[in-house]
């Protein structure tokens, strides 16, 4: 008997993360519990300026008003807002200027991830902006970015030199009260990163971040906002990995993107929070805002996506594509095994004449997950000659595990075209059939289907991040099959 | 008398027991509709099924119910009916005068008036308990209904057709109607809306009981008055083998709400549902379709097509279920749209829900227009552009109508396209 497709289900099934593993360090962080002096505190430690801690405020006031929402497709217990340390930092130490200076305790941490920041600086020339717990501890390749007027810096440095820009652009495309946790991150974020690429600059490498929560009982409130003057183009990728923990873990990040007349911003994620266990016990809640603004004429973003983490993720990267001619691109692969939920998909608001925008989505389910595709697709009045194509492919992997789509497609004049194409299956026994009778064996055949699946969107990613990618894929679905 | 819509003051249930128009014996029945109005609020466009349908307008006035009419059939319905046998019904009640029965054996005709809540029991009622306010409205308000039976293994050649004229001003009317089909029978159904041109409100409740081995045509062909306003549920259970087949042809009324919902209880079973909506003016159709696959082995098909001019709508919300353990499903569901205006609007929301991994889903949503390279081809072939576009919006909503059994309303319906595209 070969390997069959219940084996690969049952190897699912009793696939446990990992990456579990727990760094001490020591750590800076405030008693539990959130209200206007927490906020004020984090403030104050951050050393922000005035306009910071009203703008801070006033998110927290409109937060107090909301509800939290339940539409998601998802079941979670609803996070205790008073249980969360609002602030968790490494202590402070001194400043870094070299990789060398960076906590040994941390550099194990990423060797043990097979990320080694050394290794990425050598062989990918890529400047890592690291965030651990929400303050960057190293910033590579900052002096290299600056010849060119490139600022990539954690949010708090930027707070500090590049005042202006933070205030004209922060909550611009993102409003503080936009949605409930995007509210609460506006009101209590601690760090990110802040990158601003100035006219007809095209960044010379790839951006990266990687966040990973490491304090138990702290949430991680990222703000990240890249700004893409007039011609300019940035790769950005974000990673993430955590720590295995069994407490629920909060994750609200808001990632705002503004991109000028004819600049271009690539995103790419790869998300690897931790799942919880194969019982769903544990596992960090991704609530994320993203959102882009093609603000110009022919901007373009494209967000690309590869989910296999978190027990619980609740995002819907969206592009605004406000400017004639702009175009929007979501590619993602949401991958959810054991007890995970996930409900993502992507926003595409059409206001501007002929821009287009895409939409691939490919979800696979395994284990007893569920795995949601929600997505819409608003052509206004205005946006004329405006042209979408979405595709929503799942996978299913066993029958205790769920596939939905769930798109919204609103059209508002008569000469845009949109198309929504959705399917849902599981590997086909004559596609197994097919393999076998060319000498692949079943479980090699299942590992070159899942792969292809997700081929169109991994095709995407930039080169240096697609290996890490697939390891992830690998890691969550082929490893096992192995 | 104020009964229909909407429902402001507390005397209502007491208006409609006291009054004896209304069809009496479903205490049960009317008072769990109006107990569930306290608690149900009326949607807003803030209701997840209700987004892009606003109701405000409609609930803000009163309807009242006026049996004595003399209405008039419109010439076509006369033609398309032929001798086949018909229940009218005007402004809400059955009226036995202009209606022909069935004489056919086998398939039988009564009256709510006739029948106990008990009689009824085994028909459902709501799908997984979703309660709607109309629905509940209809429940504690209807005027009337029939309950059409067909006995086992007899296929019923004669298309039984229904036909609801609503007539005079701010008239309102609320039907309950049963449709029972015994193991091995066959029936078909055409119900026919028609009216005048005066503010109407219509709210209408179909429940479908569809044992093995049956087959089930049951098709709306809506000419409403142009002001008029309906709300319908369309609730189907079909068994073992069975097949359902449903067609909604929207060309008239102001604001439509069509919801309908098919469980699928039984092993190798068919079900498909069609609809299309050719819409101009300020027309509004909004259908929430759900296809519930309880068990295995069956096959379902949606197909709506929806054609839209001027200011009008058309909403289609349909939801694929496929539950656990219910494998080797085969469903599929497409929504195809034309805006004609700038000012049209179509909003598209084809879902899947999947719990069981042996199945072929897949759903398809397009905005668009006419093609114009094949307006052009016409054109050069010396055909005018309006005739071009008619013989294209024909063609584009043709698939949606292919699953009418009964010819001449086939043809009915391809010339109220035809003659609902002239005036686009």
């Amino acid at each position: 008997m070969g390997y069959t497709e219940s084996d690969l289900e049952k190897d699912l099934e009793g696939k446990e993360y990992g990456y579990g593993f727990v760094s001490n360090f020591e750590t800076d962080r405030i008693e539990k519990g959130l209200n206007e002096d927490v906020i004020r505190l984090i403030s104050s430690k951050r050393e922000e300026p005035k306009w910071l801690l009203e703008f801070r405020l006033k998110a927290y006031r409109h937060w107090l008003t909301m509800e939290e929402p339940n539409w998601a497709h998802v079941k979670y217990d609803k996070p205790d807002f008073q249980a969360i340390s609002y602030y968790s930092a490494p202590q402070p130490k001194k400043k870094l200027d070299s990789l060398d200076d960076v906590d040994p305790e941390l550099k194990k941490m990423y060797d043990k991830l097979g990320i080694t920041v050394e290794e990425q600086m050598r062989m990918n020339g890529i400047a890592i902006d690291v965030v651990v717990d929400s303050v960057s501890v190293a910033t590579t390749f900052k002096d290299t970015l600056l010849k060119k007027g490139i600022i990539f810096m954690s949010f708090s440095e930027a707070v500090k030199e590049y005042p202006e820009l933070v205030q004209e652009y922060l909550g611009s495309v993102v409003p503080p009260g936009d949605n409930y946790y995007a509210a609460l991150n506006s009101a209590v974020f601690t760090d990110g990163s802040f990158c601003y690429i100035p006219k007809g600059v095209r960044c010379p490498m790839e951006l990266s971040t990687y966040f990973r929560i490491n304090e138990a009982g702290t949430g991680q409130f990222e703000r990240t906002l890249i700004i893409a003057d007039e011609g300019s183009y940035v790769s950005y990728l974000e990673g993430c990995t955590a720590p295995a923990r069994d407490e629920n873990q909060l994750h609200a990040a808001v990632v705002e993107i503004m991109v000028k007349k004819e600049a271009e911003v690539k995103y790419s994620t790869v998300q690897n929070w931790y799942p919880g266990d194969a019982q769903g016990v544990g596992g960090v809640y991704n609530f994320v805002t993203k959102r882009a603004m093609c603000e110009g004429y022919k901007s373009k973003v494209s967000w690309t996506q590869v989910e296999t983490g978190s027990a619980i993720t609740w995002k819907y990267p969206s592009c605004v594509l406000k400017g004639d001619y702009s175009e929007g691109e979501f590619y993602s692969v949401a991958v959810t095994s054991n007890h995970q939920m996930a409900d993502t998909g992507s926003k595409m608001i059409h206001l501007g004449k002929n821009s287009k925008s895409i939409i691939i989505s490919k979800g696979i389910s395994a284990g007893v997950s569920e795995n949601s595709y929600r997505g819409l697709v608003q052509v206004h009045k205005n946006a004329t000659n405006s042209r979408n194509f979405s595709q929503c492919d799942s996978l299913l992997l066993g029958d205790k595990c769920g596939a939905h789509t769930f798109p919204y497609i609103e059209v508002k004049n008569k000469s845009s075209k949109v198309e929504h194409e959705a399917t849902t299956s599981k590997i086909g026994e004559d596609q197994i059939f097919y393999c076998q009778q060319r000498g692949i064996s079943e479980e090699k055949a299942i590992s070159l289907i899942v792969n292809g699946y997700a081929r169109e969107v991994l095709n995407q990613l930039p080169m240096e991040f697609a290996a890490e990618a697939q390891k992830l894929l690998a890691i969550t679905l082929e490893g096992s099959v192995g | 008398m104020s009964v229909i819509a909407p429902i402001k003051n507390k005397k209502f249930m007491d208006a409609i027991l006291a009054n004896s128009e209304f069809v009496s014996g479903f205490d049960q029945l009317r008072s769990k509709g109006n107990k569930g109005l306290e608690s149900t609020p009326f949607p807003t466009l803030r209701h997840e099924y209700w987004k892009y349908t606003k109701v405000s307008g409609l609930l803000n006035k009163e309807f009242t119910i006026n049996k004595i009419v003399n209405p008039v059939i419109s010439e076509e319905t006369l033609a398309m009916m032929g001798d086949n046998p018909r229940l009218i019904f005007v402004n809400g009640f059955l009226n036995l005068d202009l209606s022909i029965l069935p004489t056919e054996s086998g398939i039988s005709v009564t009256g709510l008036s006739d029948l106990s809540e008990n009689d009824l029991a085994k028909f459902p009622v709501d799908w997984e308990n979703e309660q709607e306010a109309f629905t509940l409205l209809n429940e504690a308000s209807f005027t009337d209904g029939i309950h059409v039976s067909v006995a086992k293994n007899t296929k019923i050649e004669a298309p039984l057709f229904i036909v609801h004229i609503q007539n005079g001003d701010k008239t309102g009317s609320a039907n309950r109607n049963y449709f029972e089909l015994a193991t091995g029978s066959e029936a078909t159904f055409i119900t026919v809306f028609e009216g005048d041109q005066e503010i109407s409100f219509s709210n209408q409740f179909s429940s479908y009981l569809v044992a093995d081995n049956a087959v089930l045509n049951a098709f709306d062909y809506h000419q409403n008055g142009d002001l008029s306003n309906l709300v319908s549920v369309a609730i189907a259970h079909q068994y073992a083998n069975s097949h359902i087949n449903l067609g909604s042809y929207i060309f008239g009324g102001k604001m439509l709400r069509k919801n309908i919902y098919v469980s699928v209880l039984g092993t190798n079973c068919e079900t498909t549902i069609n609809g299309a909506y050719i819409l101009n003016d300020k027309q509004t159709a909004d259908f929430r379709v759900i296809v519930d696959h309880k068990a295995a082995h069956c096959n379902s098909n949606q197909t709506f097509k929806g054609v839209m001019s001027d200011k009008a709508s058309g909403v289609f919300n349909g939801k694929i279920y496929v539950r656990k353990d219910s494998q080797l499903i085969n469903a599929f569901q497409t929504n195809r749209n034309i805006l004609l205006s700038d000012d049209a609007n179509a909003y598209s929301r084809p879902q899947l829900e999947i719990y069981a991994d042996d199945v072929k889903c897949s759903h398809g949503s397009t905005i668009g227009q006419l093609d114009e390279d094949a307006l052009f081809y016409m054109m050069a072939r010396g055909i005018r552009r309006l005739e071009a576009e008619k013989m294209l919006v024909s063609a584009f909503v043709a698939d949606a109508i292919a699953n009418v059994n009964y010819e001449p309303f086939q043809e009915v319906i391809m010339e109220s396209i035809a003659s609902k595209s002239a005036k686009f």
